[in-house]
């Protein structure tokens, strides 16, 4: 009986992984347990592989399946963010108000900006990443950049809190993109506040510069100047507001991208070719 | 009283309860003064603006003509003379429309105006952390000047912050480019410009009855953009939309808009002389 035992046991064990069986058991240990199993009326020498066996098996199944959804989006140009790791701003408009600024004559003018900026790009903000008692801080990637140097992904700073944001200009969220005009930032953070770090920039101009994107059908780029930054300046630029198709694309576009900033002082936007601005902006003086 | 009755009663009730009420913050408000005769155009009673000059805010102002404030520095630092001199010389260039004095215990109106240091931002000077009643009457506010611009800001910038505070909102416009509520330190005003004076005077109630005059203008609304535009041969729209005939008050330049009045021989408006159609307007 006992060599029975032992013929069967064996016949078993070939059944699994050899080397599993070595680590797990001496030949000794094996003799042991189909003693004890015959104490026991039971069969744990096949009990205990078997459930490895399921173990190992639906480990790789998970993996598979795992692989199989993931892998697909690692390789491809275009990411898809997991929602999971979204950070919204807290809120869009201040809790406790808004405020009204003046802004350095320096920011009035495309040529003036020049003088000082860093950088000019086309950008998507990402996570909201903190604040301090004037500014919100997010993740930002570059979409395009028309000059200067950027990081492909940096800090971008906008002017305002959750407490105090200025009147119709509401912290960004996620996914909006913007051409902006910008400089790095190089002071210290306040204290509990972790930014700015060396990959920060802050909006030169505030509000009166940032200027909503939109990709038309053509594969063209269109930009809101809603502060008449472009009438200022010596720039001179097509304003396609007047041109019906581009006009509704881009309104379109901007309300169901995010009303928030949208429908502020709609009446008074002028819309321009990315394309053009890029072929007739000055050269930049710093940092270019 | 019928069950059919009973019900219907209470179903306008409550269609009553939902329909939204607009509410001012005074019962003479402009958009009071305008709605009473004329008709209410694309986007709300239009209250001053970028085309007038001046733009108003009903909902946050002084509510009076008398503003007081105190001078304070983030750090508790001694404020420099010359600080408080360009505070007073703002204080200075509203006067006589609004008297803007140091805190003297004789008005309940009291803010604060910091001197404070703040990198990273274009921002000279704000206006911020506020609080209003429910008549949208300032009980506090701050006015922030940065530090970090202070070669940059004069008394013209100061006199700016106080229109906010009297209830003047920014312009953004080139066209206002010379009116002190313009929104950049580019602006060429030297002091509170006519435009200005007015929507001063609006907003603390020193003008509350318009002259309506006739405005040689009709005003068509666009189908396309939304927008609106008049027989400016530079009127960037595309008019498809109903139009109306415009009106001005001679002093503080509001304008409004009412049907026209036809003329069943002419068959021309009696105010304007438009004949009606529709018009298309092209860039010069």
């Amino acid at each position: 009986m006992k060599s029975t035992r032992q013929e069967k046991l064996a016949d078993h064990l070939t059944e699994l992984d050899e080397d599993l069986l070595h680590n797990a058991y001496e030949i000794d240990d094996a003799q042991k347990l189909a003693d004890y199993a015959k104490s026991k009326n039971t069969r744990p020498q096949r009990k205990a592989p078997l459930f490895r066996r399921i173990a190992v098996l639906a480990a790789c199944l998970v993996l598979t399946v795992t692989a199989a959804v993931t892998l697909p989006f690692a390789f491809s140009e275009e990411q898809t963010p997991d929602t999971d790791e979204i950070v919204l701003p807290p809120v869009r408009v201040g809790t406790e108000g808004y405020s009204q600024a003046s802004l350095s004559a320096r920011s009035s003018t495309i040529e003036s900006l020049c003088e000082y900026i860093d950088v000019i790009a086309v950008v998507r903000v990402g996570n909201w990443l903190d604040e301090d008692t004037h500014h919100t801080y997010y993740n930002a990637e570059v979409l395009d950049l028309i000059a200067g140097t950027l990081p492909d992904q940096f800090v971008l700073l906008q002017d305002g809190n959750s407490k105090c944001t200025m009147k119709g200009y509401p912290l960004f969220t996620y996914g909006d993109e913007f051409l902006l005009f910008l400089v790095k930032a190089d002071y210290a953070p306040e204290e509990g506040c972790a930014y700015p770090n060396k990959n920060s920039y802050w909006i030169a101009g505030s509000y009166s510069t940032v200027m909503e994107v939109v990709e038309g059908e053509n594969g063209n780029y269109y930009f809101v100047d809603r502060y008449h930054l472009l009438d200022r300046s010596a720039i001179e630029l097509i304003n396609l507001k007047t041109e019906n198709t581009v006009n509704t694309m881009v309104h379109q576009t901007l309300a169901s991208r995010d009303a928030e900033v949208s429908q502020f002082k709609a009446p008074y936007t002028a819309i321009y070719s990315l394309e053009e601005l890029a072929t007739k902006l000055p050269t930049l003086t710093k940092g270019g | 009283m019928s069950k059919k009755v009973w019900v219907f009663t209470i179903i306008v009730c409550i269609v009553f309860q939902l329909i939204p009420v607009s509410s001012s913050a005074h019962t003479t408000s402009q958009e009071g003064i305008i709605k009473d005769h004329f008709i209410k155009e694309y986007g709300g009673w239009y209250i001053g603006g970028e085309d007038i000059g001046w733009s108003i805010d009903e909902d946050l102002h002084a509510g009076t003509t008398t503003i007081a404030y105190q001078l304070h520095s983030d750090t508790g630092a001694t404020l420099p003379v010359a600080f408080c001199l360009r505070i007073s010389q703002a204080a200075e260039l509203w006067s006589p429309t609004v008297n803007i004095t140091t805190n003297a215990g004789t008005s309940n109106t009291v803010g604060n105006v910091y001197l404070y240091a703040i990198s990273g931002t274009d921002i000279v000077a704000s206006f911020t952390n506020y609080s209003a009643n429910s008549n949208g009457h300032l009980t506090s506010w701050d006015i922030q000047i940065n530090n970090f611009y202070y070669d940059e800001f004069t008394s013209i910038t100061i006199a700016h912050e106080f229109g906010h505070v009297i209830g003047l909102n920014d312009l953004y416009d080139g066209s206002n480019i010379n009116k002190l509520m313009y929104s950049t330190e580019a602006g060429t005003a030297t002091a509170p410009t006519t435009a200005d004076i007015w929507g001063a005077k609006i907003i603390t109630g020193q003008h509350s009855v318009h002259t309506w005059t006739n405005d040689p203008y009709t005003v068509h609304t666009c189908t396309d953009c939304g927008g609106y535009g008049t027989h400016s041969p530079k009127a960037p729209y595309r008019q498809a939309g109903p139009s109306y005939h415009s009106y001005i008050c001679s002093d503080c330049r509001q304008l409004a808009y009412q049907a026209h009045v036809w003329n069943p021989l002419t068959g021309k408006c009696t105010q304007c002389n438009y004949s009606g159609g529709v018009i298309i307007f092209t860039l010069e």
